[in-house]
């Protein structure tokens, strides 16, 4: 007699799934850094060669779907909606196989049905692993669906069906296809029959796999074919978690099967409705990263030049990464604020104004923006060009691709920059902006007339040198020296820079020729602070003293010298003195020089 | 009313035969309408079409794949016609693409051998057909090696991620992998170099823990660990001898350094390197002190075809990279004993590096009959890949004359050669189309060393270098395919390497 569902049956399956939906919509509405990460590490581009060139690898549908996907995330609210779908479909379709299998429990089997997809949330914390994934366990169980609902076929039919899939499976969606090699037996095949079948085409499945691997992918290790090519963004790592979400999908479709007895006691819905919450709530607390998601949330800021809110966010939590105070000092810089408060916020070297270029795909963001932003359009080029070809998964950015063409057309290079906008054309989101750098770069004269790459192109380098990161707050001087007054950005961080690696002299030896050609009026608190500490060095008072120093800082100064004399080892004593000042940086940075040289020497 | 609602999707879902012979017809008349569109009532432009690759004037081997091409131009379509003294073959293309068929393309360049052809283009635009001024393509009966190996790499500073090096049929579009970032675990790795062009003897190099030079011997591959302790390096540039037995080469202490001007980009230069030979078949390693001198630096070595001498460029030491822009490399050579593997005593001078002008010199590389000599000029340093100004020029080993090879330079870098084993062609790889990605460039040599015009790899697709962000670098030419692939080489990289001794 077939099943029928009752009306309040319906009304918790509706309600399950849209609760669902909602909460992933809300949970990723609320990571819009999370979604921005995302997004910028692929160019999805609509054209017939990129889907080609996708479905070259095992998983290339999953890929492809996912990376359509996470286009989307340009606009979060869109990109929170796409993932809920994925997860919530994921869910309708665990649930609806289990309730096939045991209708006796539908609607408790349907709730339970939505851990898989709360377990996956928790994994998305991690910023590598990729909507392929989710996506690929949807196709599985859509095929699984597919399959529990097609008529029973002579055993020889079904077993050429359920290895064809598999197969065709493992081409689309990598090795997920497992998934369905082990349940659309066990699902379809009734009683010992569906335990049998499900392990003999599990065990096919890995011999699909095997040799799928040889003859259509030789290039591929044995562990990325055998547990997925770009699941994960970096493609040699495999995390345990992943075999876990798959593992969790299998034990509920198994409990389905196991499920006997009805469940039909009232309480029984709203308990496992309440578990399931508890359950949610357990995985999904603290599961994500807040120093990590700060990172994300600095860069989503610096990329969106939100100087002001960099600024409010670091007053309330303070900086935690050196990417985190580039940022930071970026903003103060941007603001005309760096030579007043940045020593308000912990400073960690010259690696809090720009980091030294490291092999991965994030930390050198904030450096190449500001680059960007100095007019050192050289080393922008550099670092974005390096940032993309870091992507660990072998994907373009839309946003290194942009900045990279914008360098290019500042460099007057048009035919690389032209390449660019090539590609951007194809994109769903760039689109606009690269027709219309196309249509500048058609009339060159009007570049000169563009207010940002006019000015950036003013800015450059007109000398030619070499150097390395060591030199890199020098060039910052002579960049600054170069544009007679114009670049003050690039003036406010090599006093930076000088301050930060504590070369006074420089900075001093610069500063009266270099304010005059910056018509600077008052200065700014730290330079006052580092400019003092410098004359005192040498000086018993302030007078002769070039530079006009505030009352308050001198008499600051005077006061930490006093404490800091007869307590230098005990920082307990001065330190709250010189809080917030440049003093407090420069001191104990030598303190620290000092303890790490008298370590050297005891071995 | 159950039985309504199957009749219905039994007919939503069926057709019979005569609805596919109908379906059929009418696909073969919209394939026909499509592809037959020729050009009726076309106006003459009076100008070159805006054709990429640039074709016009070139000189392209017998055995070249088909010179598949665009136009750079927004059409509804597009005609071309080759015509020449021994037939005619003509294309209708979709949007701006002209592909020519592999077959016919191969007996239409048989059939003009030794000649020349034309190619006159149509495009039609805004409905009306524009015929635009033919181009002329000379065919030579010199065949080039049909095989060309290349590293594909992103042009990029400090790091590298999913090197490969492949290998493509020049007579075709087949191409394979013969080292994978994948299956060498996302490592370095150096370009293939043959021996003579044979695919028997050939290596490549795979850097970091682990790597090491992978030696195509005789189709067996081997692991080399060719350093010792007193080198400064392991080794970066090297060559075959002709019999195969020596392997000259260089180890340098490479640096790189940034520009601040925006017309510069990425410098590297070496504070430390020699030459220094080995001995494949005893594991051995001729060092000679002429050649590892501290105040000069030695590099980019290579045999000549006899075996009778060394071919290097070497320069003074200096203090870098303060004085970078006065390091200029001169060509020398050294005389060398095959079967002893004694290095000569007397350097000889054959091109000498001058300040002020474009003379340092990269990149030897002798032709395979011994007469000229290829290599490239910069301003300075040894990296002409990244100096605009680079350029090749080939000097004539008989006469000492210079060729400056106007034709086949430009305005961006030329460098990375390699000679095709008959001696009238040679490839390149050249940044002259956007300045930053190199591309393989084949240039026809004749028997009185005039250059001609070169021309880029043909590709199936003609948008392909468009969408390709990869570098093809150090293009070599080899006269068949190797015989090993990317799984053999992983396989080889499991090998202990072998250990080299320095000889008595």
């Amino acid at each position: 007699m077939p099943f029928k569902m009752n009306n309040s049956s319906k009304a918790w399956r509706v309600g399950v799934s849209v609760f669902l939906f909602l909460f992933v919509f809300l949970w990723w509405l609320g990571h819009p850094e999370l979604l921005a990460y995302h997004e910028q590490y692929q160019l999805f581009l609509l054209t017939g060669d990129y889907f080609i060139n996708a479905m070259h690898s095992p998983g290339g549908l999953a890929d492809y779907i996912s990376e359509f996907l996470t286009q989307f995330y340009y606009i979060p609210w869109i990109g929170a909606m796409a993932i809920a779908i994925v997860l919530t479909a994921l869910q309708a379709l665990i649930g609806a196989c289990c309730v096939k299998a045991c209708q006796k429990a539908s609607s408790v089997l349907w709730i339970v049905s939505a851990l898989p997809s709360l377990y996956l949330i928790r994994l998305m914390g991690d910023e590598n692993l990729l909507l392929s994934y989710p996506v690929a366990l949807v196709l599985a169980m859509a095929g699984v669906c597919l399959t529990q609902r097609t008529k029973p076929a002579p055993a020889w039919v079904d077993i050429i069906c359920y290895l064809a899939i598999t197969g065709l499976l493992y081409w689309w969606i990598g090795p997920a296809a497992l998934l369905f090699a082990l349940l659309a037996p066990l699902m379809r095949q009734p009683g010992l029959k569906g335990w049998v079948w499900a392990g003999a085409m599990f065990v096919a499945g890995l011999l699909i796999i095997r040799l799928m691997g040889m003859w259509l992918w030789p290039q591929y290790p044995d562990n990325q074919l055998f547990l997925g090519v770009n699941y994960y963004r970096i493609t040699n790592v495999h995390p345990d978690n992943l075999i876990v979400a798959w593992a969790f999908v299998v034990a509920l479709c198994v409990l389905a099967k196991v499920l006997t007895r009805p469940i039909a006691k009232a309480w029984t819905i709203p308990a496992t409705a309440c578990a399931v919450i508890a359950i949610g709530w357990w995985m999904l607390a603290g599961a994500y990263d807040e120093d990590k998601m700060d990172v994300f949330r600095y860069d989503a800021m610096v990329r969106q030049g939100q100087w002001h809110d960099i600024i409010s966010r670091a007053e309330k939590r303070a900086p935690t990464s050196d990417f985190c105070r580039q940022a930071l000092n970026l903003a103060l810089a941007k603001t005309g604020k760096l030579g007043e408060r940045m020593f308000e916020f912990e400073q960690n070297g010259l690696s809090s104004l720009i980091e030294p270029y490291s092999n991965n795909n994030t930390s050198c963001l904030v450096s190449a923006e500001a680059f960007y932003h100095l007019g050192m359009i050289n080393s922008a080029f550099r670092y974005t060009f390096d940032l993309q070809e870091a992507i660990m998964n072998d994907r373009k950015s839309g946003r290194f691709m942009q900045r990279m063409a914008e360098c290019m057309i500042i460099d007057g290079r048009y035919k690389v920059a032209k390449k660019y906008l090539g590609m951007l054309e194809h994109s769903l989101f760039y689109r606009k902006w690269a027709k219309n750098a196309q249509a500048l770069l058609a009339d060159t004269a009007l570049i000169d007339l563009h207010p940002v790459w006019s000015e950036k192109r003013r800015l450059r380098f007109k000398q030619d040198m070499l150097y390395d990161y060591r030199q890199v707050h020098k060039m910052l001087g002579m960049l600054a020296i170069e544009s007679q007054g114009q670049n003050r950005l690039a003036w406010e961080y090599f006093n930076a820079g000088m301050m930060l690696t504590g070369d006074l002299q420089t900075m001093a030896g610069m500063y009266h020729y270099a304010s005059e050609m910056f018509g600077v009026r008052e200065i700014p608190r730290h330079h006052q602070e580092a400019i003092a500490m410098f004359w005192s060095m040498g000086h018993n008072s302030f007078d002769g003293l070039p530079y006009p120093i505030s009352p308050s800082v001198g008499h600051g100064l005077m006061e930490l010298a006093k404490a800091y004399g007869p307590n230098q080892n005990t920082p307990s004593v001065w330190l709250p003195k010189a809080q917030g000042t440049y003093w407090a940086y420069f001191l104990t940075r030598q303190q620290n020089e000092h303890e790490y040289a008298s370590r050297e020497r005891e071995g | 009313m159950v039985n309504n609602k199957l009749d219905y999707k039994y007919k939503r879902w069926s057709f019979n035969f005569r609805d596919v012979k109908l379906m059929a017809c009418a696909f073969a008349l919209l394939c026909l309408l499509g592809c037959s569109e020729t050009p009726r009532d076309a106006i003459r432009a009076e100008s070159l079409p805006p054709m990429y690759p640039d074709y016009e004037g070139v000189t392209v081997p017998v055995n070249i794949a088909p010179l598949n091409f665009l136009l750079r131009d927004d059409c509804e379509a597009v005609y071309a016609e080759a015509k020449g003294l021994a037939g005619v073959i003509s294309i209708s293309g979709h949007g701006n693409e002209i592909k020519f068929g592999p077959k016919q393309w191969h007996r239409f360049l048989e059939m003009h051998q030794d000649q020349g052809f034309l190619i006159t283009v149509s495009a039609k635009k805004d409905g009306q057909w524009i015929e635009y001024d033919p181009i002329s393509i000379n065919v030579s009966g010199d065949s080039i090696d049909p095989y060309l190996t290349y590293r594909l790499i992103e042009p990029d500073y400090e790091i590298f991620s999913r090197l490969q090096i492949r290998e493509r049929c020049v007579e075709d579009f087949s191409e394979r992998t013969l080292c994978d970032y994948n299956m060498v675990g996302n490592r370095c790795m150096n370009c293939h170099t043959y021996g003579a062009g044979r695919p028997d003897r050939s290596f490549l190099y795979v850097r970091g823990e682990g790597g090491g030079i992978i030696l195509n011997d005789a189709g067996q591959l081997r692991k080399l660990g060719l350093r010792t302790d007193d080198m400064v390096s392991g080794s970066v540039y090297a060559q075959f001898s002709p019999s195969g037995r020596w392997l000259v080469f260089s180890t340098n202490v490479i640096i790189p350094g940034f520009h601040a001007n925006p017309s510069k980009r990425l410098e590297v230069f070496d504070t430390k390197s020699d030459v220094y030979v080995a001995d494949l078949a005893n594991n051995t390693i001729v060092a000679n002190p002429i050649l590892a001198d501290s105040l000069t630096l030695e590099t980019f070595p290579t045999f000549s075809p006899d075996g009778k001498s060394i071919y290097y460029c070497a320069a003074q030491w200096k203090p870098n990279p303060a004085t970078i822009d006065s390091l200029q490399y001169s060509l020398c050579s050294i005389d060398f004993d095959e079967a002893t593997g004694r290095v000569g005593e007397k350097i000889d001078t054959i091109v000498e590096a001058r300040l002020g002008e474009k003379r340092s010199v990269c990149h030897p590389r002798v032709s395979p009959d011994g007469r000229y000599l290829l290599y490239t000029v910069a301003d300075y340093g040894t990296f002409p890949i990244w100096h605009r100004e680079s350029d090749q020029q080939m000097i004539d080993l008989t006469t000492g004359e210079i060729n400056e090879m106007a034709r086949a330079n430009s305005d961006q870098s030329d460098t990375y050669h390699s000679w095709s084993s008959n001696g009238r062609w040679f490839v390149f790889a050249s940044k002259r189309d956007d300045g930053l990605y190199g591309k393989p460039y084949f240039c026809h040599v004749s028997e009185t060393g005039e250059v001609g015009k070169p021309f880029v790899l043909p590709q199936r697709q003609p948008t392909f270098y468009d969408a390709n962000l990869k570098s093809f670098n150090a293009p070599e030419l080899g006269r068949g395919q190797v015989h090993f692939n990317a799984a053999d080489v992983a396989a080889a990289m499991e090998l202990p390497a072998e250990t080299f001794t320095v000889a008595d």
